[in-house]
């Protein structure tokens, strides 16, 4: 055989340096000069700030024109009907330049992928050519979870890697333990968690390699939706590819490479500014907290337990327009699906900055540079090994960034800026399925994604918030329609509504939540699986606003073998509100989904699941203080019941027959809100009281026990020093007191 | 007497335009403000305006005017009121038991929909509209069809006669029904009708009742809730309007029934029962006019653009023909109403232009000044500079020729603006800001463009750019500029250009209908032949209808052309292409092939070879038919061409310009005397009463024997 002589090639990026030393003189140049690519001016913004604003428009154009063109291919409705997908543009070495709309939380995350590829030398490893194209939905190289798939474009120009675009799409089955296949629970190492693209050549040529199709086809339930997808991806990528030559054939390179390197330097200096304009500099606090309920789970026996874990954060808004988000006191991670990699955690920061700072289109590694997340190790959000699934990282992820988007409210209040104020997204209790399809497909799993989609929103500072339409994972949130979904699953919905009494009361009200329910139909095989997306469980995330009030909790509940078919026959009512399958059905076995739990049984045509999926996010302010014509109006609008109105909103209220409309009482409704503020004052207690009262049980050990390993957990002297060491202040305890 | 044959108009916002057409195919266009409490007033001065061109005094000889006019057509964006106003009629919704808050909740994607991308990011700023319906008047019956198109919960009849009844108490004037996966079963739906007639006729009270499957028979429910919803709320009371409307122009003479124009491109009489496809017609008459031109002169592929004072609209024609929408955003709400695909973006000269507090970056819109308070320049109170105050300091506009004169324009106050606003705390000059400020919005109507083409993987090159729009030509050399199009041009009546598309239509009906058809990679004849007859049979069919309507229309049957077309998707996809059938009937499976065949290379055209997926097999969910019939139309006549030198009496004289960072001593010229084969170099500006086209130093114009404005770089 004869030996091939390998050529020792330059490097493939500007002035022949390798990708390696390209990323570590960004690094470098910002460590020593504080300024992204030591950038203290911005020549072409400032002196040309004409074509520095046509290169943006140019390159943001393409992103947009890509994202619509990849709708247009993708069999996913998680793509075609809710846009669960993003495409971005990245530096060579890897830092986040622009992106177009949608599931933003990617952003940075791409970055993380183009990393990896940096450090593993890919360059001279594996190969990075015009036309290759990688894939990756490896969470321990980057990502949120196996459902993300990132697909990466190198860009080259005259030779020279001037750029990277990427698509994510979120994909509604990854080939990962059923039911279901996408987010399940009974799912405790990363090897049930589904297929994996470990930062793979995955095609060459602009076109997907064979052997990649081959191996999908082998790994997943439904390839043909995953190879559209991947073909969707391609067709975004390659457009935005094309866009970015044709822009360097018109500006020039050196222009572009001076682009997109300002626009990252400009976003870290309109992130600082709008920190220091819109906030006050403090610290504010929250927790998240995550409850494992995995005993009586069809799982590996030694991973067999019930567990809680919280993670504290403290948000530190510095003077300098830095935010410190600081979970010192972070619980230990577990076997479960819901830990979070760092990377994830970053994804979440650099969406939740987007919803409330960075919403002009350039959020970039420049907005995330003055923003420092301190993660233990060893933790929930940090954890030490790579075998964990992380299908559910969003239990996590979710609401850990409601309540620190609750943090900064509360700061943009302090400052005036109470129209920015958007609060915690509540939280999800969703589910998949698997089994066999209504066109007679086995096997079969399926995301129920509609819900997860959009969720109802946290009252505003300024105003109610709209029904069903927040997520804290995109800044675009759609439920998509029935009639798309149905295709893809073998459900009924005998009801898609807003769910009564759902909005959380305040002085500003949240949004309506969502619920559904189903019937099961044309198959026999159908087992559901919870997706914990942060419901509310037995402990209340602290969601509501200066005297707010929570909302409803979150559930789901299966109903085996009911007569609804006969009912239907019969022509008597069926249920299409929540809790009326309880009064109108008969059924033989009734069971409540758990968070982290499965159906018991297969369910099978005619069986029905009431969801309700959404946790209430909080209302704000008192909601005695409501103005009684908002109250009227969600009467007049079925939003609330005159009990409500009256028992919560201290309104009084009749029914005006001639005119078809609730009216107001203002003087008994003034005494009557004047009544409860009187008999609050007399239901109240003093805080030391209650103070006493509480440090008694520490001292005493007076808790649950899975509570007090969950203090056992944070308490750690590596996962929580200061955390417990202001804990014991707070309570006065004992310095040796431990739990 | 001249004889006028044809009359269109195109009613905005601000301004009803008029095109009148006479017998040889000359034609005139007018003006008039629209006056959306009565449009008939708009509309009338609109018209007398247009037939004062000609020397005619329409109110004393409009009994011998109009009724040698054989058509009057009406287009307008003034419907769209109805729905952004809420002032529409009081009407109930009978819509799935279990879906009653869907107008409420609407989908997440309205509460952001038509926001400028800032917006669609900043969640504090979603906001759902109120509801067209209140929620009390929304009733739910259980009734159930599944995905199939199979009954699983037939109507609960009881239940159906309640829900009337109480709607029928609440003195709604109309009830809307919308049932899930109508479009695929109608049987429900109908029945629902059956019983509110039975329950009205037990009342002795009527009112319409209007079914989704009938006026939006497509899928995803939403968009059909809202627009059989729409057609209830707003479509029955402008109908009203619009039958006033006929009433009076046949008092004045007119003898036939008034058209309108729909959203699909074709036209029809008012009592035309999908009267919703109007609303969204607005902005379409533009692509009409084009495809008219694009058919008379012989230019396949257009790319047409028009710049008014608050919108910028793109749109394309390939080999002669617009494409469709089939799921459109209108008014922040979505409907399935087919619709002349035409993106209208926010880009107008009218927009405001504003330093950013935080970056100090130059914002241009996305807000626009509109016609009131209007830019600075106007007097009318604003002091926010926009676009066009800068466009007039730099000599572009002429303050005394804006509406032929009709609005003076202020220089000062603009120049003052600019300067005091922008320029100084930029520490830049007011010129070097207002340049900058029209480049920017030139780049972005530019970038649209290319948007447009890029993302369907289409070239410039092989495209021709025709722009239009009172402001269009303003912009001509600058939205083209570095896009390698085959030619650039527009007419001399580009501001009037819409009324001129609504002036050119043919008749054409479009009919679908939605079924199921599955063929894997790799089938034999049989599959292939099986799939063909399904098609044949839904073609026959639409084509009984289509033949049906056009005889009430008096279209002779020689003159009727039919087009069958298949929606065809891979497998599993979510979005299909309309794919037009090389055969009237597929016969063989070689057909069949021919069929794929078309889809495949359109597709391959948009998505690029790699994104096509054979191995999943076809998929048809939809078939259709499109019917079209000639009708009288302006005609584009060529004219002798003379000399490149322009006539003295088209001559102006001289103006500063400020181009490209300097001042420029430019020629001005008339534009309606300028003759075929007439050059003006650049820096030069043509003028008309209500359109400017800046001619730049490294460009020159000439005009054609059809009297088009070719830009060529000199």
């Amino acid at each position: 055989m004869e030996a091939r002589t390998e050529v020792k090639r330059r490097g493939i990026c500007e002035g022949g340096l390798t990708l390696k030393e390209l990323r570590e003189k960004s690094d470098r140049l910002l460590q020593e000069t504080g300024y992204y690519w030591g950038l203290k001016e911005l020549p072409l913004k400032e002196k040309e700030p004409i074509t520095y604003e046509l290169i943006f428009t140019r390159l943001f154009s393409a992103l947009i024109a890509a994202r619509e063109k990849a709708k247009a291919v993708a069999a996913s409705p998680l793509v075609r009907e809710v846009a669960e997908h993003l495409t971005a543009i990245y530096t060579p070495e890897g830092d986040a330049v622009l992106q177009s709309t949608g599931i933003q939380v990617h952003t940075y995350i791409g970055q993380r992928t183009i990393e990896w590829m940096i450090y593993n030398n890919y360059e001279e490893e594996v190969g990075i050519n015009p036309g290759d194209i990688f894939g990756c939905n490896d969470n321990a190289i980057a990502g949120m979870h196996p459902a993300d798939v990132f697909d990466l474009l190198p860009v080259f120009y005259d030779g020279e890697l001037v750029a990277w675009v990427t698509n994510v799409i979120m994909e509604p089955e990854i080939g990962a333990i059923g039911p279901g296949g996408c987010m399940p629970v009974a799912n405790t190492e990363r090897f049930t968690d589904g297929f994996r693209v470990c930062c793979e050549k995955i095609g060459t040529d602009y076109k997907l390699r064979k052997d990649f199709e081959w191996r999908v086809r082998f790994q997943l339930r439904n390839p043909d939706m995953f190879l559209l997808s991947r073909r969707a991806a391609l067709a975004a990528i390659k457009t935005v590819h094309d866009e970015i030559i044709n822009a360097i054939d018109e500006f020039g390179l050196d222009k572009f490479r001076q682009f997109i390197r300002e626009v990252i330097e400009e976003s870290r200096r309109e992130q600082i500014s709008r920190v220091k304009t819109r906030t006050v500099p403090g610290r504010a606090r929250n927790v998240f907290v995550g409850e494992y309920y995995l005993k009586d789970l069809p799982i590996l026996p030694y991973h067999r337990m019930d567990m809680i874990r919280i993670v504290p954060m403290d948000v530190i808004i510095q003077e300098d327009g830095k935010i410190v988000i600081d979970c010192d006191g972070a619980g230990a991670w577990g076997w479960h699906s819901m830990n979070v990699y760092p990377m994830g955690m970053e994804g979440g920061l650099s969406i939740s900055l987007v919803h409330m700072f960075a919403y002009d289109g350039k959020a970039n590694r420049g907005t995330m540079i003055p923003t420092e997340l301190r993660l233990p190790r060893d933790t929930l959000v940090n954890p030490t090994t790579i075998a964990l699934p992380t299908a559910n990282c969003w239990s996590t992820v979710l609401s850990f960034y409601g309540l620190f988007m609750h943090c900064i409210s509360r700061s943009l209040y302090s400052r005036g800026f109470r129209e920015e104020i958007i609060g915690h997204g509540g939280g999800m209790h969703l589910w998949e399925i698997g089994g066999k399809d209504q066109y007679g497909r086995e096997p079969y799993g399926f995301f129920m994604s509609d819900a997860a989609c959009c969720e109802q929103g946290s009252a505003m500072g300024i105003r109610d918030s709209p029904d069903v339409a927040q997520e804290v994972y995109t800044t675009e949130p759609d439920m998509g329609s029935i009639e798309v979904w149905e295709l893809t699953y073998p459900l009924l919905y005998l009801a898609r509504n807003c769910a009564e009494e759902s909005a959380s009361p305040g002085r500003f009200r949240s949004g309506r939540a969502a619920y559904g329910i189903y019937m099961v139909h044309k198959t026999d095989k159908l087992l559901v699986s919870a997706i914990p997306l942060s419901p509310r469980r037995k402990i209340l995330p602290n969601a509501c606003m200066y005297g707010g009030y929570p909302g409803l909790n979150a559930y789901v509940n299966l109903y085996y073998d009911t007569n609804i078919k006969e009912l239907i026959e019969q022509k008597k009512p069926i249920p299409t509100k929540l809790y009326e399958i309880l009064k109108l059905v008969k059924f033989r076995k009734m069971e409540v989904l758990k968070p982290t739990g499965m159906g018991s049984e297969l369910m099978k045509e005619g069986d029905l699941i009431e969801a309700n999926y959404q946790a209430g996010s909080g209302g704000f302010g008192d909601p005695l203080d409501r103005d009684p014509w908002r109250v009227k109006k969600d009467l007049d609008d079925l939003v609330i019941s005159p009990e409500i109105a009256k028992k919560v909103y201290g309104v009084e209220c009749y029914w005006d027959e001639n005119a078809r409309e609730w009216r107001i009482d203002e003087e008994k409704t003034r005494q009557l809100r004047q009544q409860y503020k009187q008999e609050r004052l007399r239901r109240g207690i003093p805080t030391k009281e209650w103070w006493r009262k509480e440090r008694k049980r520490i001292l005493n050990k007076d808790i649950p026990s899975l509570l007090v390993e969950m203090y056992q957990s944070s308490s750690a002297p590596h996962r929580g020093e200061r955390w417990f060491k202001e804990f014991k202040e707070f309570w006065a305890l004992p310095e040796d007191f431990t739990f | 007497m001249r004889k006028v044959t044809c009359v269109a108009s195109d009613a905005g916002g601000t301004m009803t335009d008029m095109f009148f057409v006479d017998e040889e195919g000359n034609f005139v266009i007018g003006k008039a403000s629209t006056t959306p409490r009565d449009e008939f007033i708009g509309f009338w001065e609109s018209m007398k305006d247009a037939a004062e061109q000609w020397g005619i005094d329409l109110e004393k000889e409009s009994q011998k005017v109009l009724p040698s006019v054989e058509v009057i057509s009406y287009a307008g964006t003034t419907m769209m009121n109805v729905l952004l106003t809420r002032l529409g009629d009081k009407i109930g919704l009978i819509v799935t038991k279990g879906q009653e808050d869907h107008l409420m909740h609407g989908r997440g994607r309205q509460s952001y929909a038509g926001y400028s991308y800032d917006d669609r990011l900043h969640t504090a700023s979603h906001i759902h509209e109120p509801p067209l319906v209140p929620r009390r008047l929304v009733k739910g019956v259980t009734e159930r069809v599944n995905m199939f198109g199979e009954i699983v919960i037939p109507l609960y009849e009881d239940e159906a006669r309640q829900v009337v009844e109480e709607l029928l108490e609440e003195n709604v004037n109309s009830i809307a029904v919308s049932f899930l996966y109508s479009y695929l079963n109608p049987e429900n739906e109908r029945r629902m009708r059956e019983i509110a007639q039975e329950v009205m006729k037990g009342r002795d009270r009527e009112v319409p009742i209007l079914l989704s499957s009938e006026i939006s028979p497509i899928m995803r429910e939403g968009s059909r809730i809202n627009a059989v919803t729409l057609q209830a709320y707003g479509a029955e009371p402008v109908r009203k309007q619009l039958l006033s409307m006929e009433k009076r122009l046949r008092e004045r003479g007119y003898k036939y029934p008034l058209q309108i124009l729909l959203s699909t491109g074709g036209i029809a009489r008012i009592t035309y029962p999908r009267l919703i496809e109007a609303f969204f017609s607005g902005p379409i008459g533009g692509m009409m006019g084009a495809r008219a031109i694009s058919q008379t002169v012989g230019i396949p592929n257009l790319v047409c653009t028009d710049l008014g004072g608050t919108s910028f609209d793109v749109g394309l024609i390939i080999g002669g023909e617009y494409f469709y929408l089939r799921e459109v955003e209108m008014g922040r709400m979505l409907f399935n109403i087919p619709t002349v695909w035409m993106d209208s973006i926010g880009g107008g000269t009218g927009e405001y232009i504003r330093i950013d507090p935080v970056t100090k970056r130059l914002i241009v819109g996305p807000e626009s000044a509109g016609a009131e308070p209007g830019p600075v320049c106007y007097n009318m109170g604003n002091t926010i500079p926009t676009v066009m105050d800068c466009m007039l300091i730099m000599g572009w506009l002429n303050p005394n020729y804006y509406l032929g004169g009709k609005l003076p324009l202020h220089t000062k106050l603009a120049y003052d603006a600019i300067k005091e606003k922008l320029a100084d705390p930029l520490g830049l000059d007011p010129y070097e800001v207002a340049e900058g400020a029209v480049n920017i919005l030139s780049n972005r109507t530019r970038e649209e463009v290319r948007t447009r083409l890029f993302a369907r993987g289409l070239s410039p090159a092989d495209f021709h750019l025709l722009i239009y729009g009172g402001a269009g030509p303003l912009l001509m050399a600058e939205i083209s500029r570095g896009l390698p199009f085959k030619g650039i041009f527009t007419v001399w009546w580009a501001a009037a250009f819409s009324a001129f598309g609504v002036a050119g239509m043919d008749h054409i009906h479009r009919y679908n209908r939605s079924t199921s058809i599955y063929v894997p990679h790799g089938a034999g004849p049989e599959e292939k032949m099986r799939a063909g007859e399904i098609l044949n049979e839904i073609w026959e069919d639409l084509e009984k209808i289509a033949n049906k309507d056009l005889d009430e229309e008096g279209i002779p049957k020689d003159q009727r052309k039919f087009q069958q077309v298949a929606y065809l998707r891979y497998f599993l996809q979510l979005d299909d292409v309309e794919t037009p059938s090389p055969v009237n009937r597929i016969k063989s499976p070689e057909e069949w092939d021919g069929l794929i065949n078309s889809f495949e290379e359109i597709y391959s055209n948009v998505f690029g070879e790699g994104a096509k997926q054979p191995e999943a097999g076809y998929q048809i969910l939809e078939a259709g038919l499109i019917a079209t019939a000639p009708r009288v139309k302006p005609a584009l006549r060529k004219r002798p061409v003379s000399g490149e030198s322009p006539p003295q009496k088209a001559y102006k004289g001289r103006r500063r310009v400020f181009y490209h960072g300097e001042w420029h001593d430019a020629k001005i010229w008339e534009m309606e005397l300028l003759e075929p084969g007439n050059v003006v170099e650049g820096m030069a500006i043509i003028e008309q009463p209500a359109t400017t086209l800046v001619v730049p130093p490294d460009r020159k114009v000439r005009v054609d024997e059809w009297g088009f404005l070719w830009m060529y770089e000199r």
